[in-house]
């Protein structure tokens, strides 16, 4: 074995693990070695089970032992965002006042990777109620992004980035509501899904997060994160499907009906300011499918600015009840994000109902998009990461402009249900991660990932990678 | 009446699909079947003769060229009035809308022609679907076939109709609040309001594209007929996705295995069930019994507040339109949804807190549903009332529709199925399963179909 396990990706390892190359055992205790390694600069994972790791690994060398079938996922580590639910683990949101709050069960998808054979490794930092471009709270402070000391991870799954990117783990679960997988995927070079709305069950038991309001309920979706595309497939496969705790979940087969190789590559995107980096990333995937065989066509999806602002006036419905009820336990700086868009996007602005109707309109708009073009690539931001603290300016237009240029591209997939799958292609030439996202119609996962795949092999994953400290 | 007036859409599918008879012969003795008690009924509006004529010609001509058909092929059907149909006008019973011919078929109707199936008339409804009877300014009202003074029940009353005399072997309808079961229940038939999301929904025209919430997570399109087998054929040519309904998901009918346990709801929280709904709910547990399944009494989750919350979030879409549509409909019915705004008069903000709310009522009977895999319980909870009983006074009609609403609310399949007649009018109940187990709650009505037997088709009884 030329490569240290903690560098090899989820598929590897459950391929190792079932033909008896490693142990779980090992595969557990590398991952723990690497933990005490970068964590203590890094701050990604704010609880490691070592005693729970080694245990359940141990299982599973022992039921290998004795002959019993195997987990697709079988030994592989993966940590878990600390707002989802792990039995035995506080559900602490970044918030001090629920420090305590220990789970009960794992939240479904949680329970599904564990039943796969999984093995969770630890929880991951977030910031407080998810609520942030970054990852800092006043419970466990702040995560630092590998490429870079001073640079955000940004958020909110951004303990899972950092610590996928850095080799902790070689895979995770995050949260997505306007892009908290995506976002710090992209800002710390690795890959996830925003999953469509109902393909993930979801299911919090603290009283606070069970029932979600609207906006929440259609925009909010759990997704999986890791290094390479194949690990995002397989988690796919693991957790996809109906589940009685979470009520939109579907039971729509993760393979769908074969698709044209055709794949929209806007040169025209709405909105802005664009960083040269995005457009380059965007061409990078387009001359990577290109080169595959793939149909390239310039087109726009329809109506992306008015996706992103509709987006806003459903937070904005939602985020003056859920501050009632939690602002007394949040920071000034952890509700920066719910009290901005507030001001930007306040409720009843724009009457519900008129944002309902709208918000159908544009589904389809997109879903004929989609049907004519199986595959588009976006930027997944319009901006190259930003500096800590950056999204905490007292200045509202800078903040906007900031908002503008993370969720102008990020929030169609939220609005309307579509998955996004972000994957790096490669660096610029000051060492900064680029991306792109892959969105196909509802339920056509087996699109993105199929085109990232594809994309991928162009550009071949750029992490794990030792954290910068200076 | 002509004996292919009594076979069922997959009974006839087989004969002309074996060369048995022809579909001209199928849809001739259908087109005299209306001749003979449509005037009474007054449930199909447009005769779509000449263009049936056709259709059924040229299947007996592909069919003798041995071509391939579908599964429906020469079989006629029905389309309630406020589907698209192309050539037809989509008039939601209302008199303004009486030219509004359609340019294309809404994705069902495309679907089910295209399974070889040939539309035969339009059918009636109240204005917008919004009442439980049938009548409107337009076309005037639809009978009963069982009693000229009871109600079709509606909105899809005159699918009910048609389908309980023999001029429709299946028909299309829809369900926002019971309105393919009502029919369904009062005229003796079967129906299905499948899961939310399972057929798609389109119109050509922009005032019937993109509705408000209620209409959006609580109205969908759902077959009808006299058999649970045709309930399923009907649904096997019918779901999946369209890219015109962003809300339509392409998910394999048959689920997993399940146990045959049953829950059975005798007693409506708070509601005095008729007796004659009752022993229809008791005669359905006993055939369910008898046919192997486990049968135990239990009451789903909150019912009352699932009733309450589907009244809240129709009156968000009522307030909102009845500015605009105020102008169009008929002071009956005006008056009917002013009344039922003011009911529920709820606040702007209030389908944040409602659908929070339908999210834990989901949960709360997804896990129900875990452990009695089909519920039975009423259709109606009292028997057919007399025409315009819901313009008289509402006070009766949220208890007659307490068991309609949770399928709506949660998305729930539900399956609508006879199972005896009372005092010379049907009784029925419900089969509900959890969201997406649309061939459990089949599966269930298709074992009390087989025990109990149909009741129709009938001649109308005068």
């Amino acid at each position: 074995m030329t490569e240290p396990i903690w560098r090899r990706n989820a598929t590897e390892l459950a391929g190792m693990v079932a033909d008896g190359d490693v142990s779980a055992r090992e595969v557990v205790d590398a991952h723990l070695a690497r933990i005490d390694e970068v964590n203590g600069w890094l701050n990604a994972l704010v609880v490691v089970d070592t005693d729970g790791a080694r245990t359940a690994a141990d299982q599973i060398d022992r039921g290998r032992a004795a002959g019993e079938p195997l987990g697709p996922l079988a030994g592989v580590p993966f940590t878990v965002k600390d707002g989802l639910d792990l039995a035995g683990h506080p559900t602490t949101y970044g918030i001090a006042a629920f420090a305590d709050n220990v789970a009960p069960v794992d939240d479904p998808t949680v329970g599904r990777l564990r039943a796969a054979g999984a093995v969770p490794i630890g929880k991951s930092n977030q910031p407080e109620m998810a609520m942030r471009l970054a990852t800092d709270n006043t419970l466990f402070g702040l995560t630092r992004n590998p490429w870079h000391p001073d640079r955000t991870p940004s958020g909110s799954s951004g303990g899972e980035a950092s610590a996928i990117a850095s080799g902790m783990a070689p895979m995770g679960v995050g949260t997505d509501l306007g892009g908290s997988v995506r976002n710090p995927a992209y800002a710390c070079g690795i890959a996830a899904t925003k999953t469509s709305l109902g393909r993930l069950p979801v299911h919090g038991t603290t009283p606070a997060a069970a029932e979600p309001l609207l906006g929440r309920q259609w925009m909010a979706v759990a997704g999986p994160m890791a290094r390479s595309v194949a690990d995002l497939a397989a988690m796919m496969r693991a957790t996809v499907g109906r589940h009685p705790r979470d009520p939109r979940t579907v039971d729509v087969p993760y393979d769908g009906a074969g698709f044209v190789r055709r794949v929209a590559v806007p040169t025209e995107l709405p909105g802005g300011p664009i960083h040269p980096d995005a457009r380059e990333a965007v061409h990078r995937a387009g001359e990577a499918l290109a080169a595959e065989g793939w149909e390239v066509v310039d087109a726009t999806p329809p109506e992306m600015e008015l996706c992103y602002d509709l987006w806003g006036r459903l937070v904005g419905e939602d985020f003056p009840t859920t501050l009632h009820a939690l602002d007394e336990f949040m920071s000034r700086d952890g509700s920066h994000l719910m009290r901005s868009s507030i001001r930007f996007w306040p409720a009843g602005e724009v009457a519900p109902q008129v944002v309902h109707v709208e918000r159908l309109r544009l589904a389809r708009q997109w879903a004929l998009f989609l049907d004519e073009h199986p595959v588009v690539v976006l930027p997944t931001w319009y901006q190259p990461p930003f500096a800590h603290g950056d999204d905490l300016a007292d200045d509202i237009g800078v903040v906007r402009a900031l908002y503008d240029g993370v969720f102008t591209p990020i929030t169609a997939a939220n609005l309307l249900g579509l998955p996004a799958t972000q994957v790096p292609v490669g660096c610029n030439d000051d060492g900064v991660p680029l991306g792109v996202q892959f969105m196909a119609d509802r339920h056509r996962e087996d699109r993105t990932l199929t085109a990232a795949a594809v994309v991928e092999a162009a550009h071949p994953p750029i992490t794990p990678i030792d954290p910068v400290t200076h | 009446m002509d004996e292919l007036c009594t076979k069922t859409a997959s009974q006839l599918a087989a004969l002309i699909a074996a060369g048995e008879t022809s579909s001209t012969e199928v849809v001739e003795a259908h087109l005299d079947r209306i001749d003979e008690v449509n005037g009474h009924c007054n449930a199909i509006t447009i005769v779509l003769a000449t263009e049936a004529r056709a259709a059924a010609a040229a299947v007996d001509t592909a069919m003798a060229a041995g071509e391939e058909q579908g599964p429906l092929a020469g079989v006629p059907c029905t389309v309630k009035e406020n589907l698209d149909l192309a050539g037809t006008p989509t008039t939601q019973g209302l008199p303004v809308f009486a030219e509004l011919v359609a340019p294309s078929d809404a994705p069902v109707v495309e679907r089910i022609r295209a399974a070889g199936a040939i539309p035969i008339g339009r059918t009636n409804l109240p204005e917008l679907g919004l009442r439980i009877t049938t009548d409107n300014p337009l076309h005037g009202l639809t009978r009963n076939p069982w009693h000229p003074d009871r109600t079709a029940g509606g909105s899809s009353g005159g699918e009910g109709s048609a389908i309980a005399t023999g001029m429709s072997p299946l028909g299309l309808g829809n369900d926002i609040g019971g309105s393919v079961r009502n029919p369904a229940f009062c005229c003796g038939i079967s129906s299905l309001k499948p899961t939310h999301g399972r057929l798609p929904t389109f119109s050509a025209f922009e005032h019937n594209q993109d509705p408000g919430l209620a209409s959006q997570v609580m109205r969908t399109e759902g077959p009808m007929a006299r058999s649970v087998a045709d309930l399923r054929l009907a649904m096997e040519v019918l779901h999946g996705r369209d890219p015109r309904d962003a809300r339509s998901v392409t998910i394999p009918l048959d689920g997993p295995e399940f146990s045959l346990r049953a829950a059975v709801l005798r007693t409506v929280p708070n509601v005095d069930c008729h007796p004659s709904v009752v022993a229809g709910v008791d005669t359905a547990a006993a055939a369910l019994a008898d046919a192997g399944w486990e049968v135990v009494d239990a009451t789903p989750p909150e019912m009352e507040l699932c009733h309450d919350l589907w009244g809240q979030l129709l009156a968000v879409d009522v307030a909102n339109v009845m500015e605009a549509a105020r102008a169009i409909l008929s002071p009956e019915l005006a008056a009917l949804l002013d009344t039922l705004a003011e009911d529920y008069s709820v606040e702007s903000t209030a389908p944040t807190r409602i659908v929070a709310e339908v999210a834990r009522l989901g949960r709360e009977w997804g896990l129900f549903f875990v452990d009695y895999p089909v519920l039975i319980m009423p259709t109606w909870t009292r028997p057919q009332p007399e025409h315009g009983f819901d313009l008289e006074s509402r006070d009766d009609t949220p208890d007659l529709l307490a068991c309609i609403t949770p399928p709506n609310l949660l998305g729930l399949p539900s399956a609508a199925v006879p199972v005896g007649v009372s005092d010379g009018l049907p009784q029925g109940v419900q089969c509900v399963a959890d969201c997406w187990r649309d061939d459990l709650a089949l599966f269930a009505a298709g074992d009390l179909e087989a025990a109990l037997g149909a009741i129709t088709p009938i001649d109308p009884v005068a």
